[in-house]
């Protein structure tokens, strides 16, 4: 899969995704996005261009949310598609870090 | 109308993370010339996905030539077989992790058995001589309640 980053700010970053979150997919982007919750202190993680996504994908995703949560920073994911969102939401992952379908306002959250 | 599809497929993967791959790639030709729907499709791939990588994380030790069969069956209803010689796993009675309702009380683990569960329609175990057998339904409108 693709990942594409896009500084915010110095400290915030927008994270396009692109292709299968499945176990070769996540591998291709786990260490990348693993530093980039070491090392920011918030992602804004497009979702749109994803097309799947299962329990390994999830866990990059949870693991980042949880590193930058330690330290008071956070994960916001904007535009799944609809079997993506609802992964997210059977998985429990949505109650855990915030969804948005509107750039503008996952923006302002990112940003907050 | 009938299909000249053929109504069975089967796939043998070794123990080797570089297999779900070809998992993959096996699942794009299924889906296409099967031509699956896209709910069962999707919840296919995503039962196979967790069921498989599964069984090569816990159920295998390294290195050993050991191997998971996978059958698949288009009537009269979509289903998936998985059958190994790993350890003894039965993904449909152990126990979920409660919800999560902080990241920082949340496992990084136990999801791929509540999508399994949640996807397949229906999900069976059995230990015929000596493997793990999982059969998984996939319903043309259907996922399993909560």
């Amino acid at each position: 899969m693709q990942m594409d980053v896009e500084a915010l700010d110095g400290e915030r970053a927008r994270v396009v995704l692109a292709g299968r979150m499945d176990v070769a997919g996540t591998a291709a982007v786990d260490a990348a996005l693993t530093e980039l919750s070491e090392t920011r202190q918030a992602l804004l993680i497009d979702l749109a261009r994803v097309d799947f996504i299962s329990s390994i994908g999830l866990r990059t995703l949870l693991l980042a949310a949880k590193r930058l949560g330690r330290r008071g920073g956070r994960v916001v994911l904007l535009h799944p598609a609809k079997d993506v969102e609802k992964v997210l939401w059977v998985s429990g992952i949505a109650e855990l870090m915030p969804i948005h379908h509107d750039a503008d306002a996952a923006l302002a959250a990112v940003l907050a | 109308m009938p299909s000249a599809a053929p109504p069975t497929a089967r796939l043998a993967l070794r123990n080797d993370p570089s297999e779900m791959a070809r998992l993959a790639a096996w699942l794009d030709t299924i889906e296409r010339d099967w031509a699956l729907p896209p709910g069962p499709a999707h919840a296919l791939r995503l039962c196979l996905d967790e069921a498989v990588v599964n069984v090569l994380t816990h159920g295998f030790r390294p290195g050993q030539p050991q191997a998971v069969e996978i059958t698949l069956l288009r009537q009269p209803v979509l289903t998936a077989i998985v059958v190994d010689d790993g350890a003894p796993f039965d993904p449909t009675a152990c126990a979920l992790p409660p919800r999560p309702h902080t990241l920082e009380e949340a496992p990084a683990g136990g999801m791929g058995l509540r999508l399994l569960r949640h996807y397949a329609t229906r999900l069976t175990h059995s230990r015929p001589d000596g493997r793990n057998r999982l059969e998984m339904e996939f319903m043309p409108d259907g996922e399993a309640p909560g």
